[in-house]
C-alpha cells in the first residue's frame, strides 16, 4: 500500500503544472470561502456596533409603544423564576434622538448594572480606567461615540441635560450610551422603549457557520416572555440588519460558488490524470490491486490536493479579508479554518471521487450526463411546485446542472457537426483547426462547463448586486432621506419651516391604524406629491389612490390596479392600489396615502415626523432655530447616518465584486489545467502541421483561436444562464429569504465584464500549454515527411 | 466579619467594593445563573474607591434595636445579610445552602428616584449536595430599586432580582427564603430558636486600626423546606446561621484575608470564630469568636482564647491552595473541622471558598456541622 501511495505522490510530482493548477484552484476557492466568512463576521460586528442597536451580545428585542415598566419587571420576574429558560440576560432599553453638543445623536439607555457586559473592557469603552461608572450611575455620565468628536472629561449638553462624557467608544456611530435614568432624562421619556434579551443558545449555529443564513431561513425564532410579550430575533426586528444579512447571505453563496467551481476543476484534473494513467491502472490490476483500492488512492490524491489548496487558501483568505476590510490585525477563527479545510478537502474528495467513477466505472458513456439532466429536470419540476427558499436555490442548481449536462455538450455537438459538415471545403490548416477544436470541446467539456458556470454565476451575482445597490439606495431614499427629521408630539408648522433660510422643502407625516378590506394595515399619511411618491418607486402624485407595501400585497393577495376599501374608525373609503412598494422586509402590511384622502376616515392619527430638506450641508443653525421654537421636539440630521450606511454597504459591494473576480480566476485555473492535460494529444496535430510546413506562428495562432473559441462558447452559453441566475436571485431567492424582491434590471456592464473576462480567461489559460506544445516541436520543419 | 475584602494585592479594598467593581469590569457575568465565571477580581477600576465622606462610621458601642436593625443602614457604606444552613433529607443525605445579600452605597447621597439609587446589591446563592459531591452557585447584581433589590426592616424582606428572604407574617420570624435559579433552587422556612447574639464588644466588632463594624448573629435557626438541584427535588430540614453586619471602613493594607467558622455542635452549643490573616503571617490582634451555650448564654472569645491551624490543603482551580481541614483549639477543647466536600469554591466574580464542614474531635468522633469561609487565597 505504501508503494502505491508513493507512486501516487511521484506521479503528482511528475506533473507539477497540473498539480499546481488543481491546488491553486482549490486554494482560490477556499480563499473566497474563508475571506467571505471573515468579512461577514467583520460586517456583522460592524452592524452590532454601528447598526440599529449597537449593543453586542443581545439577540432578541421586544418593542412596543405601549411597553410599561410593569411589563418589563413582570417579564423579568418570570424569567428569574425560571419560566423562560431560553433567556440568559435581559435589560430594558430606551432609545431616541437628541441634540448632543449641537449634533443630532442617537441616545441609547439601558440598565447599566444588569447589562454589565456593555461596559466590559473592549466592548465599547476603549479604556475602562478613564471611565467613571459611579458618575454614570448617579450623575449624568455618558459614553459617547468617537464620531461625535467629544473627549472624556467634557461636559456637554444632551437634550436639556448637562452630561459628563466619562469615556469615548471607538466603534459606535453617533451614539451616546447612558444609564437608564440619564437616558430617560435626555430623551424626556418615562417608559422603556424596548426590552433586550439574550438567548442562552446565542446565535444559531448555522448563523455562526453561514452568516446571513438564519435570516434567510427564519431560524432565529422568537422567544415568548409571557403575558403577550414576544421577543423577536434582532435579525428579524431590524430591517437594516436584515438587509445587511441578505447581502452577507448572497456573498456566502458567491464564496461557496468558487469552491463549487474548484470541485469541478479537481474533477476535470483528476479525470484527465486517471485517463492518462490507464496503462498504470492495468498493471496495478494485474498485480492484484482491486478497483476499490485504486479508487481510494485517487480519492486520497484528491483529498491531498484539496488539503494543500485549503491550507494555502485559508491563509490567503485571511489576508484577502484583512486587505478588503482594511483590518489592522490578522483575523482568523476556528470556524473560518474549519470551513476552509472542510471545503477544500471536500472539493478535492468529491471531485476526485466523481472523476474516478467516470474514468473507471462509467467509461465515457453518455449515461452520467443524462442522469444529471434527468435529475435537473426533476429538481426543476419539484422547485416549480414549492415556494420555499430551498426551492429557489434548487432552481439555480438545476439550471447549472442543465448547463453542464445539456447545454454545453449540446453546443459542442452542434458546433462539431456544423464544422464537420463543411470540412470538405476547408484546407488542411482549417480542417486541423476544426478537428482540434471539436476535440478540445469534447475533452475539456467539464472545464468549459465550469468556466461557463463561473461566468454565469459572475453575471448573475453581478446583475443582482447592481440591482441590490440600486434598491439599497432606494431604501435609503425611502428610509433615510438626506434631511432633517423632526420628531414631535404636536404638529410642526410646515409653512414656518419653509420660510427659514436654506429650507427647500418641509412636509409632515402621520400614522394610524386601519382595516384594508377588513384586515389590519398600518397607514402612513403624507402629502402624496411626486417627490414623496418617488421615494416609494412610484413616479406620479397620489390622487385618491394609495401605495401598498409588498408584504401587504403578498399577505392579502392584492395587485396594482385593484380596488380596495380602507376602513378607519370614522368611516370607509374606496381607493386603488397605484403601486406596490418594497418595504424591505418589514413584516406588517402598510399603505401610504394622503392626509387629504384618508385623514377624514381615520381616528387617532399620530403625528409621526416632519422632514426638512435643505440646500446647504450645515444644518446646525436650522436645528437651533427649530429647537428654540419646538423645545420638546427631537431633531436629527439623517445625512450622517446615511453616509455611514452608504459607506458600510459600498464596502460590501466591493467585496462582492472581488469575489466575482475570484470565481473567474478559479475557472481560469481549471481551464489551464484541462488544456495542459491535452498538450500531449495536441502535440501530434501540431507536429503534423509543422511537418506540413505550417510555421510555428501559424500553429500558435491556430491554438489561440481554438482557446478563444472555447472561451467564446463557454461565455456565450453563460449569458442566458447568468441572466436566469440573476432573475431567480432577485425575484425568487430574495423575496423568499428576506421578504422583498429586488427589482430586476439588466446592467450591461455586469453582463459584459464577466463575459469578456471569461473569453480572455480562456485565452490566457491556453497560452502556457500552447506555448509548451509549440516549443516541443523541435527545430526546422520536417518537409521531407510530406 | 465579612465586610472586609482580603485583597491580597490591594489591601484595604472591601469585599463589596471589590465585588461590585469587578462586576463592572467583567463581561457578561451577571444575569447568568451557574458557575465557572472565572472570578477574575479587578478591583475599583471603574466603580472606584468611593469616598467614606458622608457615611457614618462604626466606632462606638450602640444597642441593637429590632426589627429596625434587621433592615438596611444606608448611611453606612456596606452591609450584608448572610444565611447558611446545613440540611438533611429523610434518607440522611447532607446538603448545604448559602444565601447572601450584599449592599454597597456608591455615594452617601440618597439618590433621586427609583432608578437613581446610590445602593447597589450583589446576591450570592449556592447549594452543596455532599453525597453527590456537587456544589452550584449563582450570582445576581442590580441596583437598589423597588422591583429589583432592596431591604425592608418590618416586616422583614430582603430581595434581589427574583430571590427573596422575607418574614412570612407581621413578625420578623419565621422567614421564608425563595431562591430559584436556572438549575437549582430552594424554598425554605426559617424559624428563630435563639435570640440574636451581638459579636465583638456588645456588637461593635473591631477589624483593624480604626476599623470596625456592627455585627450580630442568629445561631441555630430551624430550617425546613424544599431544595432542588437539577431535576431532583428533596424535602430537607436542619440548622441555619444568620449573620448581619454593616460598616464603612475596610481592611488595612497588611490584612490579606480571613478564615471564618460558624459551627453548630451536637451538644447544643454554637461556636463562631474568625481570624484575619496578615501579610507577614503574624496575628493582628483582631481575631474574635463567640461561644453560645444551649441556654443562649454567650462568651466572647478574643484571639488569645483560641488557636486555628490548617491541617490539609486542597489545590483547586488555577492552583489555588485552600486549607480545607483545620484544627481549632478553644481552651482545653480541640475541634477538627473538615470540608464535607473539597470543592465548594464560590466561582463568582469574587472567588472564595464557602461550604459545609464537619466537626469532630481528634479521635474522629462527630461533634457537629457548620459552615466555613476562606477568603484571600486567590491571586486574582
Amino acid at each position: 500500500m505504501l508503494s502505491l501511495i508513493l507512486g501516487q505522490l511521484r506521479y503528482l510530482a511528475r506533473t507539477p503544472g497540473a498539480t499546481a493548477a488543481s491546488v491553486a484552484a482549490t486554494a482560490l476557492g477556499t480563499m473566497s470561502v474563508v475571506a467571505v466568512h471573515l468579512l461577514s463576521e467583520d460586517i456583522k460586528a460592524g452592524l452590532d456596533s454601528a447598526g440599529a442597536l449597537p449593543i453586542p451580545g443581545y439577540t432578541h428585542v421586544v418593542r412596543g409603544t405601549d411597553l410599561t415598566w410593569d411589563a418589563y419587571f413582570d417579564a423579568r420576574d418570570r424569567w428569574r423564576e425560571g419560566h423562560v429558560p431560553r433567556v440568559e440576560a435581559m435589560t430594558p432599553l430606551v432609545e431616541g434622538q437628541a441634540l448632543v453638543n449641537g449634533r443630532s445623536s442617537r441616545v441609547l439607555g439601558f440598565d447599566m448594572l444588569v447589562a454589565g457586559r456593555f461596559i466590559a473592557p473592549g466592548a465599547f469603552i476603549e479604556d475602562p480606567s478613564t471611565g467613571d461608572s459611579t458618575r454614570m450611575l448617579l450623575g449624568d455620565g455618558v459614553v459617547a461615540a468617537g464620531s461625535l468628536g467629544l473627549a472624556a472629561g467634557e461636559t456637554v449638553r444632551a437634550g436639556e441635560v448637562a452630561v459628563d462624557v466619562v469615556a469615548v467608544s471607538a466603534d459606535a456611530g453617533n451614539v451616546v450610551f447612558a444609564d437608564m435614568p440619564t437616558a430617560l432624562r435626555i430623551l424626556g421619556r418615562t417608559g422603556p422603549g424596548a426590552i433586550l434579551v439574550r438567548d442562552r443558545g446565542g446565535e444559531p449555529a448555522i448563523e455562526r457557520w453561514f452568516p446571513g443564513s438564519s435570516a434567510a431561513f427564519d431560524i432565529g425564532t422568537a422567544i415568548e416572555l409571557g403575558q403577550g410579550l414576544t421577543a423577536q430575533a434582532l435579525d428579524e426586528a431590524e430591517p437594516t440588519r436584515r438587509f445587511a444579512l441578505a447581502i452577507l447571505f448572497n456573498l456566502g453563496a458567491l464564496g461557496a460558488l468558487s469552491l463549487f467551481v474548484a470541485a469541478f476543476l479537481i474533477y476535470q484534473a483528476s479525470y484527465s490524470n486517471i485517463s492518462r494513467r490507464q496503462r498504470e491502472r492495468e498493471r496495478l490490476a494485474a498485480i492484484g490491486v482491486g478497483p476499490g483500492t485504486l479508487g481510494l488512492l485517487y480519492v486520497a490524491e484528491g483529498a491531498l490536493i484539496g488539503f494543500a489548496g485549503a491550507a494555502a487558501g485559508t491563509l490567503l483568505g485571511a489576508l484577502l479579508a484583512g486587505y478588503l476590510a482594511s483590518m489592522d490585525s490578522f483575523a482568523m477563527n476556528s470556524i473560518a479554518v474549519a470551513k476552509g479545510v472542510l471545503g477544500g478537502v471536500g472539493a478535492g474528495v468529491v471531485g476526485a471521487f466523481l472523476a474516478t467513477r467516470r474514468a473507471t466505472v462509467m467509461r465515457q458513456s453518455a449515461g452520467p450526463r443524462w442522469v444529471v439532466a434527468a435529475l435537473a429536470a426533476t429538481l426543476l419540476a419539484a422547485a416549480a411546485m414549492s415556494d420555499t427558499l430551498a426551492a429557489a436555490f434548487a432552481l439555480i442548481v438545476a439550471s447549472c446542472m442543465l448547463q453542464f449536462a445539456v447545454l454545453m455538450p449540446g453546443v459542442a455537438a452542434v458546433l462539431r457537426r456544423a464544422f464537420t459538415a463543411r470540412m470538405g471545403r476547408l484546407n488542411l490548416l482549417a480542417r486541423a483547426n476544426v478537428r482540434r477544436f471539436a476535440l478540445l470541446l469534447g475533452e475539456v467539456d467539464i472545464a468549459a462547463s465550469a468556466l461557463s458556470i463561473a461566468i454565469a454565476a459572475a453575471i448573475g451575482m453581478g446583475v443582482q448586486i447592481e440591482n441590490f445597490r440600486a434598491d439599497f439606495y432606494s431604501m435609503l431614499d425611502q428610509r433615510l432621506w438626506r434631511a432633517l427629521y423632526i420628531e414631535s408630539e404636536r404638529p410642526v408648522d410646515v409653512d414656518w419651516l419653509e420660510s427659514l433660510p436654506g429650507v427647500t422643502d418641509a412636509r409632515s407625516y402621520g400614522r394610524a391604524e386601519a382595516l384594508l378590506n377588513g384586515r389590519p394595515v398600518a397607514v402612513t399619511l403624507g402629502t402624496g406629491d411626486v417627490l414623496e411618491s418617488r421615494r416609494y418607486g412610484y413616479g406620479a402624485a397620489l390622487e385618491g389612490d394609495v401605495l401598498l407595501s409588498e408584504a401587504g400585497a403578498l399577505e392579502y393577495g392584492l395587485e396594482v390596479g385593484e380596488g380596495i376599501e380602507v376602513e378607519g374608525a370614522r368611516g370607509a373609503r374606496r381607493a386603488t392600489i397605484a403601486h406596490v412598494f418594497s418595504d424591505y422586509g418589514a413584516p406588517s402590511p402598510r399603505i401610504v396615502g394622503t392626509f387629504t384622502d384618508l385623514a377624514q376616515i381615520l381616528d387617532g392619527i399620530a403625528f409621526e415626523r416632519t422632514s426638512v430638506l435643505t440646500a446647504g450641508e450645515d444644518t446646525a443653525a436650522l436645528q437651533r432655530a427649530i429647537g428654540e421654537r419646538y423645545p420638546d421636539a427631537h431633531v436629527r440630521d439623517q445625512s450622517e447616518l446615511r453616509a455611514l450606511a452608504e459607506k458600510a454597504f459600498d464596502r460590501t459591494f466591493e467585496v462582492a465584486e472581488s469575489l466575482n473576480l475570484i470565481a473567474l480566476i478559479v475557472a481560469i485555473a481549471g481551464l489551464y489545467n484541462a488544456l495542459s492535460a491535452l498538450v500531449l494529444r495536441a502535440r501530434d496535430d501540431h507536429r503534423l502541421l509543422y511537418a506540413a510546413g505550417v510555421s510555428r506562428v501559424s500553429i500558435t495562432a491556430l491554438a489561440v483561436q481554438q482557446n478563444l473559441l472555447i472561451g467564446a462558447v463557454a461565455a456565450a452559453a453563460a449569458v442566458p444562464l447568468g441572466l436566469v441566475i440573476a432573475y431567480v436571485l432577485c425575484a425568487e431567492v430574495n423575496p423568499r429569504a428576506f421578504g422583498w424582491s429586488i427589482s430586476f434590471g439588466i446592467d450591461v456592464a455586469a453582463v459584459l465584464t464577466p463575459t469578456l473576462l471569461g473569453i480572455v480567461a480562456a485565452l490566457l489559460a491556453g497560452l502556457v500549454p500552447t506555448w509548451r506544445g509549440i516549443k516541443a516541436l523541435g527545430g526546422a520543419p520536417e518537409h521531407a515527411l510530406l | 466579619m465579612r465586610s472586609f475584602r482580603p485583597g491580597r494585592s490591594r489591601g484595604a479594598a472591601t469585599l463589596l467594593a471589590g465585588g461590585l467593581a469587578s462586576l463592572f469590569a467583567l463581561s457578561g457575568c451577571n444575569d447568568a445563573d451557574g458557575s465557572a465565571r472565572g472570578g477574575a477580581l479587578r478591583v475599583g477600576t471603574l466603580l472606584g474607591e468611593s469616598s467614606a465622606a458622608g457615611f457614618l462610621v462604626a466606632d462606638t458601642v450602640r444597642p441593637f434595636e429590632f426589627p429596625r436593625d434587621h433592615g438596611a443602614h444606608p448611611r453606612f457604606r456596606q452591609e450584608w445579610w448572610y444565611l447558611t444552613a446545613v440540611l438533611e433529607d429523610a434518607a440522611g443525605g447532607e446538603y448545604g445552602a448559602q444565601f447572601t445579600l450584599f449592599r454597597r452605597a456608591v455615594s452617601a447621597d440618597a439618590g433621586d428616584g427609583p432608578w437613581r439609587s446610590a445602593q447597589v446589591y450583589l446576591g450570592h446563592f449556592a447549594l452543596t449536595d455532599v453525597e453527590r459531591e456537587q456544589h452550584v452557585e449563582a450570582e445576581r447584581f442590580v441596583r437598589g430599586h423597588p422591583r429589583l433589590a432592596g431591604v425592608r426592616a418590618a416586616p422583614f424582606a430582603a430581595w434581589i432580582d427574583g430571590w427573596r428572604l422575607a418574614s412570612t407574617g407581621a413578625a420578623t420570624w419565621p422567614m421564608r427564603l425563595q431562591a430559584p435559579a436556572r438549575t437549582f433552587g430552594v424554598d425554605l422556612v426559617l424559624s428563630e430558636t435563639r435570640p440574636p447574639v451581638p459579636q465583638g464588644d456588645r456588637g461593635l466588632s473591631a477589624k483593624g486600626p480604626g476599623a470596625a463594624s456592627y455585627y450580630y448573629s442568629v445561631p441555630r435557626i430551624a430550617v425546613a423546606g424544599t431544595l432542588r438541584i437539577g431535576d431532583r427535588e428533596v424535602e430537607v430540614s436542619g440548622l441555619g446561621w444568620f449573620d448581619r453586619e454593616w460598616s464603612t471602613s475596610g481592611l488595612d493594607a497588611e490584612q490579606i484575608g480571613w478564615d471564618w467558622f460558624a459551627l453548630q455542635l451536637d451538644d447544643g452549643r454554637s461556636l463562631m470564630l474568625f481570624q484575619i490573616r496578615r501579610r507577614d503571617g503574624a496575628r493582628g490582634g483582631y481575631d474574635q469568636g463567640i461561644l453560645v451555650s444551649p441556654d443562649g448564654a454567650a462568651r466572647t472569645l478574643g484571639g488569645a482564647d483560641f488557636a486555628l491551624s490548617p491541617e490539609r490543603v486542597w489545590r483547586g482551580h488555577a492552583g489555588t491552595q485552600w486549607p480545607v481541614r483545620w484544627r481549632i483549639t478553644v481552651g482545653e477543647e480541640v475541634f477538627v473541622v473538615d470540608a464535607a466536600i473539597k470543592d465548594q469554591v464560590m466561582d463568582t466574580s469574587i472567588r472564595y471558598w464557602e461550604g459545609v464542614v464537619r466537626v469532630s474531635d481528634p479521635a474522629a468522633r462527630s461533634l457537629g456541622r457548620g459552615y466555613m469561609e476562606l477568603t484571600g487565597y486567590t491571586d486574582d
